[in-house]
């Protein structure tokens, strides 16, 4: 049953038969259709909208892209669209695998793995989460005052499709990652697609996570198709959260992510988000350290080519004393691309020594790239430690020379130091299993966009 | 000098300007390095030495205006350091860059590939960095550590002598390698760089130095003084003993100390 509801002609009745179709019950198809209508209300954000106006909204034509839902495949069944060997190698705890394909949208389950089971953990696919996990559902329909205003998190939170709820009880600690992925096939010409995952860990426990947004195949429709996700992350006490994010979509998607970091009393978390693929790439990072003791370092890396532009907003909002946030994002840009970091720290009145660290980096490898990087501090508090710093410049000559003096040449030597760049931040990445697969994306990636 | 195997001619250097950032340097450089020579070059700071190791490298910021560098026969002159250094020249330089995030077993692996022109085994590959590494002392951690990222002076110098003997060039130009080495590090370095050139092998060493005490160990043949970007004069060993008793002033063609101080550089 994968019907298609066009974007910009979706009413409020629409979302409620999505709903139905995806038998949810009455409160669920209720939270959706509100969120809708909020959502109906909010003017589209304006050329102007200083928030917005490094991302290319333009690309978005919502009435060519439709929504649908997707339909369980049993377990047995692979996914044909996609060989990825983050199933076969890294999800040993358990995953999702949502995929989108032009005919079909279906998804399958990666079973959790004894352990899991045995601590308790709970996996639960987003179209069958308002049965199985509604409390959770329920209790993460708000998560940040930003969301209330923000279109497109209404959007999302109206027609959520895909994804997963992945909840973990107190004191449980599970080395291997728990594993999202979701494919939007290349070929896809009209695909809208609303992955949301939910991570909820309760007091002590630690756990790894990795969603990984992709697509399959090698025919690249030249159509611009949208992927609007939505990211929430409870770590409550003491709790320690690993959350390694990877896109590398197919550059026709326009990839818009939302992630909520929100952090209880002496919680922590590790954010790595790395960034390759899509037209336009729109990452907000919201990290609340909302509790003392709370502590967040959030990573970002993203190599863009060709036209691609990219636009990331962090925010480190510091409500609460004796709490760290350390930012550190590298963004390197060949051809013609673009980019903008926009980097806010927030420090409540009462979030006395409190310490935020950011930085941006920004390597411009084509003469026509551009990269912009903007800190916005606003410290109430006055025992604070607090830095940002902010580099935009070629690659260094010198460093290039030292190589080609040791026989390599321009393009290898290049090569060598933008994933030398990177490295030290994905050097940061605890989740084992992951690096190799990461750091394997980023070196094609530097290869192929380097003519 | 005492070579068994004929001499052959490794570099000639011949009537060399160079320029940089549209300063004359470099006025007039003549050198002829043969197979199993060592050659020292010395001089007072900032008379050019740098300058002439960088423009035999071939750094794009350095401009030859006249005269030509001959490699093994051939005009290298125009060509792209890495090149060069594919055919057999190589730099320590005096102050080595850092590079985060590049391990030095990976950039080693990449050298030695492109110097070879093919992969080398990884068993291989390790045995070879193993045995280097013994001979120079060099802990393993070295080998995941980014490229002099952190590294003490002394570690630097090493990690470039470790780099010269794994790629084994034909001409080996080594900038202060023995500044800033403590004295068993400057021993061991030095055999390092003893092993490079041996009577029999087919390449050749210059040496910038300011010092004697590295010449006690690696022994030159001959012995230049550089001053105002050219060789004033050419000697055997006695010249640079002479020079760490005497200094450079009796040096005929040597300005005046105290001008040049006032253009000196620091190391
Ligand atoms: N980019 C530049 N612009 C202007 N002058 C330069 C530049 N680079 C080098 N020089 C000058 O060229 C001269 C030679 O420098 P070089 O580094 O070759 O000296 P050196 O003999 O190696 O000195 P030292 O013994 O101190 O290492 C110096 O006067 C130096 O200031
Ligand atoms: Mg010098």
């Amino acid at each position: 049953m994968s019907n298609s509801l066009i974007l910009n002609s979706i009413t409020k009745e629409g979302v409620d038969i999505l709903a139905t179709q995806q038998g949810e019950p009455a409160w669920s198809k209720e939270l959706r259709t509100r969120a809708w209508e909020s959502y109906l209300k909010k003017p589209f954000p304006s050329e102007n909208d200083p928030a917005w106006k490094k991302t290319r909204l333009s690309l978005l034509d919502f009435s060519r892209l439709s929504a649908k839902s997707f339909t369980p495949l049993s377990e047995k069944q692979t996914d044909s669209g996609l060989t990825d060997n983050l199933i076969d190698h890294v999800a040993k705890m358990g995953g999702l695998v949502f995929s989108y394909q032009s005919q079909e949208n279906s998804f399958c389950q990666v079973e959790l793995s004894a352990e899991a089971k045995a601590k308790g953990v709970k996996l639960v696919a987003i179209p069958q989460a308002s049965k199985e996990a509604p409390e959770i559902l329920k209790q993460f329909e708000k998560n940040a005052p930003e969301a209330e205003d923000d279109k497109f998190i209404l959007m999302s939170r109206a027609l959520f499709n895909c994804g997963g709820v992945l909840s973990v009880p107190d004191n449980v600690e599970i080395d291997d990652p728990f594993v999202f992925i979701t494919n939007l096939a290349s070929d896809c010409v009209d695909g809208a697609l609303f992955p949301r995952v939910i991570v909820k860990v309760g007091k002590n426990s630690r756990i790894r996570v990795v969603n990984h947004f992709t697509s399959s195949g090698s025919n690249v429709s030249s159509q611009i198709v949208f992927s609007n996700a939505l990211t929430e992350i409870q770590a409550e006490s003491g709790a320690y959260v690993s959350y390694v994010e990877v896109q590398n979509y197919a550059d026709n998607v326009f990839s818009l992510n939302r992630q909520f970091n929100n952090l209880q009393k002496d919680a922590r978390i590790y954010s790595l988000n790395v960034g390759l693929g899509g037209k336009q790439i729109r990452a907000d990072i919201y990290t609340h350290l909302s509790h003392s003791g709370s502590s967040a370092s959030v990573m970002g890396v993203a190599l863009a080519s060709s036209d691609q532009s990219i636009h990331y907003n962090t925010v480190q909002d510091h409500q609460a004393p004796h709490t760290t946030s350390n930012i550190d994002f590298r963004i390197a840009l060949r051809n013609h691309s673009v980019s903008c970091y926009h980097g806010n720290i927030r420090i409540a009145k009462e979030a006395q020594q409190t310490d935020a660290y950011q930085s941006s980096k920004n390597l411009l490898l084509g003469e026509d790239a551009r990269a912009e990087a903007v800190p916005n501090l606003e410290i109430l508090a006055n025992d604070v430690k607090c830095s940002h710093g902010a580099t935009v410049g070629p690659v260094d000559k010198e460093q290039i020379f030292y190589l080609n003096s040791r026989g390599l040449d321009k393009t290898t030597a290049e090569e060598l130091v933008i994933t030398g760049f990177f490295n030290t931040v994905l050097a940061t990445n605890p989740i084992a299993g992951v690096d190799a697969f990461i750091q394997e994306l980023v070196a094609s990636k530097v290869q192929s966009s380097n003519k | 000098m005492a070579a068994k195997t004929p001499a052959k001619e490794i570099l000639r250097v011949e009537n060399l300007h160079v320029e940089v950032d549209g300063k004359s340097i470099l006025k007039g450089v003549n050198l002829t390095i043969n197979s199993g020579e060592v050659h020292a070059l010395m001089g007072r700071n900032g008379s050019g030495k740098s300058t002439l190791s960088y423009a035999l490298m071939g750094h794009p910021k350095y401009t030859i205006t006249q005269g030509k560098i001959i490699f093994l026969g051939q005009d290298i002159t125009e060509m792209s350091p890495d090149e060069r250094a594919r055919l057999g020249l190589s730099l320590a330089f005096q102050y080595p860059v850092a590079i985060p995030g590049v391990s030095v077993s990976n950039f080693l692996r990449a050298a030695v590939k492109a110097k070879r022109g093919k992969d080398v085994p990884v068993k291989e590959f390790r045995a070879e960095l193993k045995k280097v590494m013994g001979e120079l002392g060099v802990p393993n951690e070295f080998l995941s550590r980014y490229i002099n990222d952190g590294f003490s002076g002394g570690e630097k110098k090493r990690l470039e002598i470790m780099q010269l003997e794994m790629l084994k060039p034909s001409l080996a130009v080594l900038d202060e390698t023995d500044s800033g080495l403590d004295i068993d590090a400057l021993k061991t370095v030095s055999e390092g760089v003893n092993r490079l050139v041996t009577p029999e092998s087919e390449s050749g060493i210059l040496l910038i130095t300011h010092y004697q005490r590295i010449l006690n160990y690696v022994k030159p043949h001959f012995v230049h003084i550089f001053e105002d970007g050219k060789i004033i004069k050419t000697g055997g060993s006695e010249l640079s003993k002479k020079l760490e008793e005497e200094g450079y002033d009796w040096v005929p063609g040597m300005s005046s100390r105290n001008l040049d101080l006032s253009q000196a550089t620091s190391t």
